[in-house]
């Protein structure tokens, strides 16, 4: 065999079993000698006494204990179930503090991801590019900023767009009311008293445009040449819908003022009057205006609301991360358990292997042969029949008062355990 | 189906990374690289190491065994250092697997040593064959 291939030789079980059997068997057989020949010697001397008989079988009792702790051999016999159950139950052991080490592991790193989900909670709000967002620092204070101006504009855009479409589309001017033509300060009033309808064009125009407002804010939110385009054409619409209004009243005043002389009412003459522009400028710029600081303002909404959304999802997952949490340690604690059972056991069977076992099975072999040379002895010695039967009845009732003394008249009782008490 | 042999062999991987009492990551990514070699998955492998609540069993073959008791050389040797509590663990499986104890010193060693130079698995059983 190559050395190498002796290294992994393995052991070969049966053999040895077979030899350490045949070993016992012999032992046995000339213990069990003995003990006759030790019972029929002693009878024979003490001619069957029933009382000596209780003391040489106590005798026996307490040698054959005080052999049984001695015979390492026997012991190791013994013991060989109980040690190979601790073997089996620190294996136990071992893997369920495997499993709690696992799940403590675990329970640390959802821990750190909770400390660190918490920190990135507050961090957000300081560094947010960090974190991917491109946010303001500063986002709250600007958006009210933002806020405070657009209101003022936005009452200045109902105003001034109620007055305008009510001149352009509804007024009759009268050369008293000239001074007024553009911004007439009881426009809705006026409408309103020529029917409710009127009322309503007039109170709801100014809001198609704070609408195309709206939708060049949304427009330019996705930045591509297509929502450029988009704006630009709002922008015109909104330029020339203006311009429509501007010329309206521009004509309307020009009917009044105009001498018969007049040229008819047209473009050019509409672009050269100051009103015309005075109303463009007035109304276009100002929405222009409004649409800038509108887009501005929900930018600057979004922002936060973006910092809402990161630190709402960093607390939902908090809250699944303690979730984990909890269920790891609902596992844990019936390992824990089990770990305190199963040490608990060790410690148990520890004291029995440091203790020592008597065996009942063995020690009743040697019994019945020290009873048989007892007895036998009995039958050799004494001729009277009387007597025989007296001494031998008399000493059955001592063997089994002493087999009840020792707890051991019952066969199914397998060993006694000797534990070592702390 | 994982096997009760599979399953005691990475228990047995466990113990021995952990056997320094310092889980290196070095020795947890080998557990889950032999894991994969054995066509056992992470989630799988995490069941096991969980759920401990099976008996535990040894191989029946040599090469098995050589295999297993190899695998447990790598792992002592993940980290790149050899403690001398993961040297009594490796001796102890060696007796645990059947080999004559006379024999243990020896066979443990020449396991660490071809562990060290990291000597695949199949060489190491034909070196055997030799």
């Amino acid at each position: 065999m190559s050395p190498l291939r002796k290294i992994f030789t393995l052991k070969n079980k049966e053999s040895k079993k077979e030899n350490s059997k045949v070993n016992i068997e012999e032992d046995v057989k000339s213990i069990k000698l003995t003990f006759f020949e030790s019972g029929y010697g002693s009878s024979k001397q003490a001619e069957g006494d029933s009382r000596i008989f209780k003391a040489c079988l106590e005798n026996v009792y307490m040698d054959y204990k005080g052999k049984c702790r001695e015979n390492e051999n026997l012991q190791k016999e013994l013991k060989a179930p109980y040690i190979n159950e601790k073997g089996r139950v620190e294996t136990e052991l071992k893997k369920r503090k495997t499993a709690l080490g696992l799940l403590e592991e675990s329970i640390i790193n959802v821990e750190q991801k909770i400390i660190s989900l918490r920190n990135d909670m507050v961090e957000v709000r300081r560094v947010p590019e960090k974190f991917g967002l491109d946010v303001d620092k500063k986002p709250k204070a600007q958006f009210y900023l933002g806020l405070a101006v657009l209101i003022p504009i936005t009452f200045y855009l109902l105003v001034f767009y109620m007055s305008a479409s009510f001149s352009a589309f509804f007024k009759n001017f009268d050369t008293d009311e000239l001074s007024a033509a553009i911004f007439d300060g009881n426009a809705l009033t006026k409408a309103i008293r020529d029917g409710w309808l009127e009322g309503v064009f007039v109170a709801t125009i100014p809001f198609a445009f704070m609408g195309l407002g709206y939708l060049v804010h949304m427009f330019l939110k996705h930045k591509s040449w297509l929502s450029y385009v988009k704006v630009t054409l709002l922008f015109a619409i909104t330029f020339i819908f203006d311009a429509i209004l501007a010329y309206q009243i521009e004509n309307k005043i020009y009917e009044i003022q105009k001498t018969p002389d007049s040229p008819a009412f047209d473009l050019y003459i509409a672009f050269s009057s100051v009103e015309f522009w005075g109303i463009i400028f007035a109304g276009f710029v100002v929405y222009i205006i409004w649409g800038l600081v509108f887009d501005f303002i929900m930018k600057e909404y979004e922002n936060f609301d973006k910092i809402k959304t990161f630190i709402s999802g960093k607390r939902d997952d908090i809250k699944n991360s303690e979730l984990n949490i909890s269920k790891l340690i609902q596992k844990i604690n019936p390992i824990k358990e089990e770990i305190v059972g199963l040490e608990g056991k060790i410690v148990d069977l520890q004291r029995t292997i440091d203790g020592f076992v008597f065996s009942n099975k063995h020690y009743l072999t040697y019994h019945a042969e020290y009873v048989k040379g007892w007895f036998l002895a009995i039958a050799d010695n004494f001729d009277s029949l009387k007597r025989r039967e007296e001494l031998l009845s008399s000493c059955q009732e001592e063997e089994l008062k002493h087999l009840k003394e020792h707890d051991i008249d019952n066969e199914d009782y397998e060993g006694r355990l000797y534990k070592v008490v702390n | 189906m994982i096997s009760t042999e599979l399953k005691s062999h990475f228990l047995r991987l466990y113990q021995m990374a952990f056997s320094d009492d310092n889980f290196d990551v070095l020795e947890m990514q080998m557990l889950y690289r032999f894991a994969e070699e054995r066509g056992v998955t992470k989630d799988q492998l995490d069941s096991i190491l969980l759920n401990p609540s099976h008996n535990t069993s040894v191989p029946e073959g040599l090469e098995e065994k050589i295999e297993y008791l190899y695998d447990l050389a790598l792992m002592i040797w993940a980290d790149n250092i050899v403690t001398e509590d993961e040297r009594i663990t490796l001796r102890k499986y060696c007796i645990k697997f059947g080999f004559l104890e006379e024999n243990i010193e020896e066979l443990s060693e020449f396991l660490l040593s071809h562990a060290k130079e990291q000597l695949p698995k199949h060489k190491l059983i034909e070196l055997l064959k030799e």
